[in-house]
């Protein structure tokens, strides 16, 4: 299975709430890269991902942390509309019409069958947050 | 080598400032300022190439994070040794994302980021070029 077969998915929250349109464009070792077009709810998230993506690029780690922790709270899913299995999503970055998350492939099935080869980089291998929610 | 996480931070700890360690990229930001203590961060450990690609990977959208991105094209590197003998401090951080995440501060709060103590600080960098793959 490659999750550019589950399109088109949708992001959601664990409320349920329509987030966004997600169209899977690329997967770079464990980092999934996509177009994000906006939906409905979006608006109600939408400071935190750019107060995200400021905190970044400004090396606030301390700042993205607490911003991980938040946004990871919302319980960030994907959702099939054809009803398709999809992974578990975390660590989902928006902006600038993009979206990127990193997938927990179930145990018998990784969904990188597309993926690049990974490089062996110091830090790389640590594992960032589990999903919160 | 793998970053460290802040335990057991030694002299010869290694430092590692995305962007280099002129003045003007260690200077407090507003945000940096109102930190208690009031610091800018750093990641310890391992090569300045290991910094650079674990913030690349951190946040790998190259658009969103162009500003970031192109900070990671050079690394300044100290040792905590220098650090302090500069009059500056080393203080953990570690986050989930960036287990070897520091912030580098200074005894007299925000007026110790004075230009002149940020001189003597920059000048315990050594910066090396840190291009992307």
């Amino acid at each position: 299975m490659s999750l550019r077969h589950l399109q088109p998915i949708s992001l959601q929250d664990k409320q349920d709430r329509d987030l966004g349109r997600v169209v899977i464009e690329r997967v770079e070792h464990d980092v999934v890269f996509g177009r994000f077009t906006p939906g409905p709810a979006y608006p109600q998230v939408e400071r935190l991902f750019a107060e995200y993506v400021d905190a970044a690029n400004d090396q606030l780690l301390g700042t993205v942390a607490a911003l991980d922790e938040r946004i990871g709270a919302l319980g960030l899913r994907l959702h099939s509309a054809d009803g398709a299995a999809v992974p578990a999503i975390y660590d989902v970055q928006v902006g600038d019409g993009v979206i990127t998350f990193r997938t927990r492939p179930a145990a018998d099935e990784s969904p990188f069958r597309d993926t690049a080869p990974r490089t062996s980089v110091a830090g790389a291998g640590v594992r960032p947050e589990a999903p919160t929610g | 080598m793998p970053p460290e996480s802040g335990v057991g931070l030694t002299p010869e700890t290694a430092v590692c400032r995305i962007g280099g360690g002129s003045i003007a990229n260690l200077r407090l930001k507003p945000a940096q300022e109102a930190l208690r203590p009031p610091g800018f961060s750093v990641l310890l450990g391992g090569a300045p190439g290991d910094a650079a690609e674990q913030m690349r990977q951190a946040f790998p959208d190259p658009r969103k994070f162009a500003r970031l991105h192109l900070l990671a094209e050079t690394v300044g590197t100290a040792t905590v040794a220098a650090i302090r003998a500069a009059g500056f401090d080393v203080l953990p951080d570690p986050s989930t994302k960036f287990p070897n995440h520091a912030r580098i501060i200074n005894p007299g709060g925000v007026a110790g980021f004075s230009d002149a103590n940020l001189e003597r600080l920059a000048r315990a960098f050594t910066d090396t070029p840190t291009p992307g793959r």
